[in-house]
């Protein structure tokens, strides 16, 4: 048994050529045909062999032929040679008696690729004067161009990146195989984790997170405005019902306001019910992931009046004043519903249907906008089991791969949905957005472990007598910022009297402090519990001495204005 | 019994978070800073002391994984207390050898292939760092074989997989697998093998039976020539895709600088007016052409004589004109003497210095000072000053996939 599984009809792949380059099958075809190098070739070999099977486009160029066994490499064992190139003129075309018009006939006769080789060397003036390792070199270049090579390979995580770095870095923003690895360590992504994921990467970060969970924990491609998260690599992977399970899809907006309404109930001892009736919260927002601008606008203008209306009644009409966006509108409808629903029985019986109805009416128009690129997996709900889990207890994995977005406003906006003690990884193929981060999340002293890294590879040549590392390589895997969030006590009245009396004195400058510590300073006290909007402040006053841009005031003050919602 | 990994973690029942508090028998990583922590295991009479104090371990009993606690008896000492993951382990594990680090565990963890259910035999277990990342990998269905010839660190690493609650999940067992193989009966059973031995090529051929078709095989060696031979044993044995990678996590420092924007020029004192400032001034000068002179000096003279009158500027502009001519003042010991020397011999030149002046002199510095406020502060980073040259060559294959 295969350690990847036999190739079934509709089943994805990635195809890997001459071991040199590797491009998608989606659904393959058991009667269809695909393009393999400039051949087109018939898909019904490939149903039933198992993943990884060697093939070998045959000598018309139509079919492919199942290699059972592995090619020789005749790779030249020696280790020395006799000859040299003081011997050797380069004529170009004069050394090969072989015109391009008798090799392509020779194609056309359907002469194997070996045969054709074999001619080329035995016509070429030169071949036999060449050093061993230069005919070596000779045959491999010759053989990549006469014989087709052709290996399915099951789309994993693994492969999709390398796939994607090959075709087109810059959609992947540069993250590379081994950066990707880098971060699900540091992020500690295994089954039974609760992942948040926030990232422009193709679902690139997202389906390798699902790939290591195995259908157990849960996986929040967090969508932060009307984009949706990416899922295109998740799409490109064969996973079964039970791998699938693990993904949904979320706003932050939602998360968080959920998230805050559990906490509230917290105190009350009624989380119990204040679980399911936040669900339906996220999973209305969720719903309307795929709709149109207009329709969110039309959403707008309908929920506006119900948004009054529940706002007189009073019933946690405190977020309504955040409620400027068409889906955040929608939002604060059903998080008003869940928290009115926590807050008191009655106002959770009135509130409730409310709720409920209006995911009902809204479920086909997101199910439309999700099924057009869905590719037949339908969209990705919470499970309120896995919604009420990364509420409650928060997400104890975070990886961030937005680089767009400053990774300390990114970083702000999430980090109350993390759980103390969560490991995150932040990607960016700059380093100095991750380092204005790592001196944010010091100065908070929010996190430990800070670590600001650039990943390196070098493949080598390994050849009797010729190893060496490759001639080109990538320049670099891109940076990654990495640590895991803490809780600092409640401050003592003594420690919040030293903060004040140090930021009056140094402007929030770390104070080597009691001398009680490792890393003693003024700013543990001013945290709270790191999310709360005490602490908001705290960190917008950091940033005043962080940054002195221009247009920073105004950064601040949306900074401030979220973490204090 | 232990907290390692999320899977092992009982069932959250809704409002239980069990696994998000620190419990009896659980590992805590005790984080004094980046370079100083420790595990430390949960017990009812157990105590942690450090040079900040000390602390009960049952104070910290049902405290959140990620919090700081404060030393008991009105110490003021601190420490946070965090959940051990395989990274965190690396870090504070008891060397009993050398032990691969993140970059090379990621990256074998990766290109092994390695999910949920997957089975893995690893030689040798070592101090268990890599191990401890294979299981994550694999849990909670798969299983990670791992073999070491050195009877007391196999007992080591087994003491370690039970306390961390492991023993499902990993088997470890004492054998000399570059002399005897991997076991006949995984022989067919393994989707991934990994080798940290001193002759990986020894052990490619039972490596090759263990493996099902399409298995990825992984070595790790710190020299080339063992690659050499180990590429060669794999080619020889059905394997294809071989490659060889050097990977490496380079470290940056963040730094917090205040850069300063007003570049003040400051004069220099009386008393140190002397040769070695006309020799500047006519090296300066003779480079010069006969017009850039001009501006060079008005450029000088600014530096120089800030607090000096508008007449005593020329002069000084006048005498680097000289200068330029004139090589032989270069001679001169003495600044007045100079200076009087070149007052007198650039009668024509001052009338245009000073209009030159007039023109151009107090124009820059305001322009300076308005643009950008008297300093910036900002943040970079650069590559550690002591980084990891390199760890090893990590080669890997995939078995080919026959009939």
């Amino acid at each position: 048994m295969a350690a990847d599984g036999v190739i079934c009809d509709g089943d994805h792949l990635v195809l890997d050529v001459n071991g040199e380059k590797l491009s998608f099958v989606q659904k393959l075809k058991a009667n269809g045909t695909m393009r393999v190098g400039k051949y087109t070739v018939s898909t019904a070999p490939l149903i039933g062999a198992p993943f990884g099977a060697l093939f070998e486009v045959t000598a018309d160029g139509k079919s492919l032929q199942r290699v059972l066994l592995p090619p020789a490499d005749e790779i030249t064992r020696i280790t020395d040679t006799e000859r040299d190139n003081s011997n050797l003129f380069d004529r170009n075309t004069e050394n090969q008696k072989l015109t391009q018009e008798q090799i392509e006939e020779l194609k056309k006769s359907g002469k194997a690729g070996s045969e054709i080789v074999d001619l080329l060397c035995s016509n070429s003036a030169t071949f036999e004067k060449k050093t061993e390792f230069a005919q070596d070199k000779y045959k491999r270049r010759k053989a990549k161009k006469y014989i087709t090579y052709l290996t399915p390979r099951k789309p994993t995580a693994r492969m999709i990146s390398e796939a994607y770095y090959d075709k087109c870095p810059e959609r992947v923003w540069n993250l590379r195989h081994d950066t990707l690895a880098v971060m699900l360590s540091l992020g500690n992504v295994a089954a039974g984790a609760k992942v948040l994921v926030v990232e422009h990467c193709l679902g690139l970060v997202t389906a390798a997170a699902v790939e290591r969970l195995g259908g157990q924990g849960a996986v929040c491609a967090t969508q932060l405005d009307e984009r949706a998260a990416p899922l295109d690599a998740v799409r490109l992977m064969n996973l079964d019902p039970q791998q699938r399970s693990v993904l949904f899809t979320a706003y932050a907006s939602s998360l968080l306001k959920d998230k805050a309404a559990v906490e509230r109930c917290e105190g009350l001892a009624a989380m119990t019910t204040a679980v399911p009736a936040a669900a339906p919260a996220t999973i209305a927002a969720a719903a309307v992931t795929g709709a149109s601008e207009a329709a969110g606008e039309q959403a707008a203008q309908a929920d506006d009046g119900k948004q009054q209306a529940e706002e007189a009644a009073g019933a946690g009409g405190e977020e309504a004043k955040s409620a400027d966006a068409a889906e955040e509108a929608m939002e604060v409808d059903a998080a008003t519903a869940a928290s009115g629903s926590a807050a008191g029985p009655d106002a959770g019986a009135g509130a409730g249907p409310s709720a409920g109805g209006q995911q009902q009416e809204r479920q086909p128009r997101g199910g439309d906008g999700r099924d057009g690129g869905g590719g037949g997996y339908g969209s990705f709900m919470p499970r309120p089991e896995a919604l009420c889990s990364v509420l409650v207890s928060g997400f104890d994995c975070c990886l961030l791969a937005h680089p767009k977005m400053h990774p300390t406003a990114l970083l702000d906006a999430i980090w109350p949905l993390l759980a103390p003690s969560a490991t995150f990884a932040v990607y960016s193929p700059w380093a100095q957005p991750l380092a204005e981060a790592l001196a944010h999340l010091q100065g908070s002293r929010n996190a430990v472990m800070l670590q600001l890294q650039e990943s390196w590879l070098r493949p080598h040549q390994v050849l009797p007598a010729r190893t060496h590392p490759h001639m080109t390589c990538s320049g670099s895997g891109g940076y990654l910022l990495s640590g895991i969030k803490v809780v600092p006590p409640e401050a003592t009245p003594l420690a919040a009297a030293l903060v004040q009396h140090l930021k009056s004195a140094s402007g929030g400058a770390a104070a080597g402090g009691s001398g009680a510590g490792p890393a003693v300073e003024a700013k543990e006290a001013a945290g709270g519990e790191g999310e709360g909007q005490g602490d908001g402040e705290g960190r917008g006053r950091w940033q005043v001495s962080l940054w002195s841009g221009q247009d920073f005031g105004s950064w601040c003050l949306c900074l401030h204005v979220h973490c204090s919602r | 019994m232990s907290n390692f990994l999320a899977c092992n973690a009982p069932v959250e029942d809704g409002a239980s978070s069990s696994s998000t508090t620190i419990k009896q028998g659980d590992c805590v990583i005790v984080y004094e800073g980046i370079n100083s922590m420790k595990a430390v295991y949960i017990t009812p009479k157990g105590r942690f002391e450090n040079r900040f104090g000390v602390f009960r371990h049952q104070s910290w009993v049902g405290k959140p994984f990620g919090s700081k606690v404060i030393a008991d008896g009105g110490g003021k000492g601190w420490v946070y207390l965090l959940r051990p993951t395989p990274e965190l382990w690396t870090q504070v594990l008891r060397h009993r050898t050398q032990i691969l680090y993140l970059a090379d565990i990621s990256m074998v963890v990766m290109q092994l292939d390695l999910r949920p259910g997957s089975v893995v035999l690893e030689s040798g277990t070592g101090s268990g760092s890599l191990t401890h990342s294979l299981v994550r990998a694999v849990a909670p269905t798969g299983h990670v074989h791992t073999f070491e010839f050195h009877a007391g660190r196999v007992e080591d690493a087994a003491a370690e997989f039970q306390q961390h609650g492991l023993t499902q999940l990993v088997t470890v067992k004492q054998r000399d697998i570059m002399e005897n193989g991997f076991p006949d009966t995984l022989h067919g059973q393994a989707d991934a093998v990994f080798l940290d031995l001193p002759g990986p090529w020894k052990v490619v051929a039972s490596a090759a039976a263990c493996l099902r078709p399409n298995g990825r095989f992984c070595g790790f060696s710190p020299c080339i020539e063992q690659v050499q031979r180990t590429s060669e044993a794999l080619s020889a044995n059905g394997f294809t895709d071989i490659l060889t990678y050097e990977c490496l996590l380079r470290e940056y420092e963040v730094h917090r600088e205040t850069l300063t924007t007003t570049v003040r020029l400051a004069d220099m004192p009386a008393a140190k007016r002397q040769r070695p400032n006309n020799r500047a001034a006519a090296q300066q000068a003779a480079e010069a052409t006969a017009a850039a002179a001009a501006e060079a000096a008005v450029a000088e003279a600014e530096k120089a004589d800030a607090e000096a009158g508008a007449e005593e500027k020329g002069e000084a502009e006048a005498k680097g004109e000289e200068k330029a001519e004139a090589t032989a003042a270069e001679g001169e010991a003495r600044a007045e003497a100079a200076e009087v020397e070149a007052g007198a011999a650039a009668g024509g030149a001052e009338g245009k210095a000073k209009e030159e002046e007039k023109d151009e002199g107090p124009m820059p510095p305001p322009k300076r000072v308005s643009l950008l406020p008297a300093c910036v502060q900002t943040v970079s980073c650069r590559p550690s000053l002591e980084a990891r040259g390199h760890t090893g060559y990590l080669i890997f294959a995939r078995k080919f996939v026959c009939g």
